[in-house]
């Protein structure tokens, strides 16, 4: 029937590929395939060795304690979807349908991660967990129950800046943010909750990355509503730091509210400490229990003398692993439904806490027939009804030249 | 079994979409000698028209009609034509590199529209759950049924590029990229004739752009890159043969194939060599084209013009 519908010559090449392709397989022993979709090549790539890192470090962690189900190994089955929805779209068709995987990493940006769920995933009832997808839109995807992040949604983000911004006494700010799903959604977030608590947004400015000047639309900014601060959602090199300076040089702002994308120690080296006295921040703080990190970063810095186990995302995709190994332990076999099905089981409470490196005594407890709670690091990775993890947001301030953490706040 | 025949059928209407819009260029830059850079344009006018129809209601962007799909695609068919034909108007009096200079900025000038038109298109957040012809038969058979539409819709499209590069027509537009002057003094409008092309390969072009939206179900600003869209489509071109329908579609598969078995490849490596992988890819094909170029730059078919009879 197959190969009437899809031609001789197609079936031809369908059956040299199964010669050469490993086949999927159930027999004990054979290693259980878990696919990651990162974004190595285009916009993204600079945040992806880390996050393999990351992802690297779980799985060997995981295999030198004696694999899941009896002795199997976890394989991992790599793609790069170049930071382009519908090469994420191909390479997750591949992964789902020719390498057979039972639950994907990935993939990284908020845009690719509603394409390959809606034209791959939720069809074929593959769990995927996102590390690093933040647009709130993904928990309103109708997703039957496949799609979950370890990544805080930017909506808590939003929310909390909106609320922390009044209470520092500013009443009128300028919006500007970056034309993309990051900037819309955390700007659009920022301003609701700011408008909640009684603050009024003066004007909102969409940029295009990589501008040599945003002098105009910092004027129209600055004229409009006399702002008191400018609120600012973009990333350092790609014209957020040029947007500090522009302001600064001209005198439009000289109080900026930035989030997570300018949390980055350049920043202050580009427009100087002393310029940003006065502004402050927020990202996605660590909810981990400072135990369940410091073993997670002696293990990844043991592993990669070179990486940095704090970098953006990395402990999410460590945590993600780590999830989708336990889930498929108390499963019971590389079925992606029972794997679904087992996710909330084995990270939410109750149940036993076990941690970073701690996948042997899980095994063990859920051998005995134990609940277990997994306690990550990047937080207590509970999954909520939408498959989001609850997370905490950090709020941050340059001191004396650097950048310093004032508040770890949950809502 | 049935993963891989899936897999399969996923390259294969993939490989049909690109057939559809190397058909397109075809028409337009083998039979007739016009160099446009711009597919892009006239995919992303067909892929967000035809959303735009077939999606249900949303706050974030223009919808609600509920079109099915066939009542769309010939209309995505339309704006590209549409979206042509003023190009064309102004452009084709360009000498050739002039024409490829003004397809680009097209091309960039809507990538900017859409990510900016909210109202319209969604901005970056693009139009998700466009629906799948055929996906309610579920799977398999609806991802089979959805590869034999588009198989339909290229075999269609061939049979149409056939009948033009056969006819009095087509032989004017070959006659028009060889050798204007003479076809001047034969009593041919070249400027016309390069308008009627221009259009009819944005409009197949328009049509793979809402086959390609449906596939994937979404579309958004970040879909529409010009590699993927505008290079590895000429690149297709010129690999199977330009002036030949054939050689056209030839080309797609086996680019769409090559650059398939590259991606399963590069997966199969380990860590950082998969990183690197994934620009060698390109690299390939950037030289799979060069070596082309030098060694068989008529492709795999050639062009055959149809003998007198």
């Amino acid at each position: 029937m197959i190969h009437s519908t899809i031609g001789r010559r197609a079936a031809l090449a369908l059956g040299a590929a199964t010669l050469i392709l490993p086949r999927p397989g159930r027999a004990q022993g054979e290693a259980v395939r878990i696919g990651a979709i990162l974004s190595a090549s285009g916009g993204l790539a600079a945040f992806v060795p880390p996050i393999r890192a990351g992802i690297a470090l779980a799985l060997e962690e995981i295999n030198a304690a004696g694999g899941v189900l009896n002795g199997r190994r976890l394989q991992l089955v790599e793609a790069d979807d170049q930071t382009n929805p519908q090469v994420g779209v191909t390479v997750a068709t591949r992964l789902v349908q020719a390498d057979n995987v039972a639950a994907i990493i990935g993939p990284m940006a908020s845009g690719i991660t509603i394409a390959v769920a809606n034209a791959v995933t939720i069809p074929a009832g593959v769990p995927i967990i996102s590390p690093s997808a933040t647009a709130p839109a993904i928990s309103a995807l109708q997703d039957n129950d496949t799609v979950f992040r370890t990544a805080v949604p930017d909506g808590l983000q939003g929310q909390v800046l909106g609320r922390v911004t009044r209470e520092r006494g500013i009443e009128r700010v300028a919006v500007m943010a970056i034309n993309n799903d990051y900037g819309r959604g955390l700007s659009a977030a920022f301003a609701e909750a700011f408008r909640g608590h009684g603050g009024t947004v003066t004007a909102t400015q969409n940029f295009e990355e990589n501008r040599p000047s945003y002098r105009a639309e910092l004027q129209t900014l600055a004229g409009r509503g006399s702002p008191q601060a400018l609120m600012l959602v973009g990333y350092p090199a790609s014209g957020g730091n040029t947007i500090l300076r522009n302001s600064i040089e001209n005198g439009f702002f000289n109080r900026f509210v930035l989030t997570d994308g300018m949390r980055d120690q350049s920043v202050v080296e580009a427009v100087g400490a002393r310029a940003l006295q006065g502004s402050f921040g927020t990202a996605p703080g660590t909810a981990a229990a400072p135990e369940q990190r410091r073993k997670y970063e002696e293990a990844f810095r043991r592993a990669n003398p070179n990486l940095d186990p704090g970098a953006a995302f990395v402990a999410q995709a460590y945590d993600a692993a780590y999830v989708i190994a336990l889930a498929i332990q108390r499963a019971g076999a590389p079925d992606r439904a029972a794997i679904r099905g087992a996710l909330r089981e084995v990270a939410n409470a109750p149940g036993e806490v076990v941690g970073p490196g701690e996948f042997a005594r899980a095994r063990d407890l859920l051998a005995q027939g134990q609940a277990v709670n997994y306690e990550g690091a990047s937080g207590p990775i509970e999954f909520n009804q939408q498959g989001d993890a609850q997370g905490r947001i950090e709020v941050w301030e340059v001191q004396d030249g650097r950048i310093t953490v004032v508040a770890n706040l949950a809502e | 079994m049935e993963p891989f025949a899936l897999y399969f059928a996923t390259i294969l209407t993939l490989a049909g979409i690109y057939a559809a819009l190397t058909l397109g260029l075809n028409l337009q830059w083998g039979l007739t000698g016009l160099m446009n850079f711009g597919p892009l344009a006239f995919v992303a006018v067909g892929a967000y028209t035809s959303a735009i129809l077939t999606v249900g209601g949303s706050a974030q962007h223009l919808g609600g009609f509920g079109w099915p799909w066939w009542l769309a695609w010939p209309l995505a068919a339309l704006a590209g034509a549409l979206l042509a034909l003023p190009i064309g108007a102004i452009s084709l009096r360009l000498r050739a590199d002039y024409l490829a200079i003004a397809t680009i900025g097209i091309a960039e000038i809507l990538r900017l529209i859409v990510r900016n038109e909210d109202w319209l298109t969604g901005g970056p957040l693009g139009i998700p759950g466009i629906p799948r012809p055929f996906e309610g038969l579920g799977l398999p058979w609806g991802q089979f049924a959805y590869l034999a539409l588009v198989a339909a819709v290229v075999a269609g499209l061939y049979a149409m590029a056939q009948a033009t590069a056969r006819s009095p027509f087509g032989r004017t537009l070959r006659a028009i990229r060889d050798d204007e002057e003479a076809a001047k003094a034969a009593g041919k409008n070249p400027a016309a004739f390069r308008l009627q092309a221009f259009v009819l390969g944005a409009a197949c072009m328009g049509l793979a752009g809402a086959m390609l939206a449906h596939f994937f179900k979404f579309m958004g600003p970040d879909a529409l890159d010009p590699v993927t869209a505008t290079f590895l489509v000429w690149v297709m071109l010129i690999a199977g043969g330009s002036g030949n329908n054939l050689g056209a579609i030839l080309g797609a598969v086996a680019v769409w194939a090559l650059w398939a078995a590259t991606d399963w490849l590069a997966g199969q490596l380990p860590g950082e060599l998969a990183t690197r992988a994934a620009y060698v890819r390109l690299f390939l094909i950037g030289l799979a084209l060069q070596l082309i170029l030098l060694y068989r730059p008529q492709g795999l078919i050639g062009e055959r013009p149809p003998r007198p009879a």
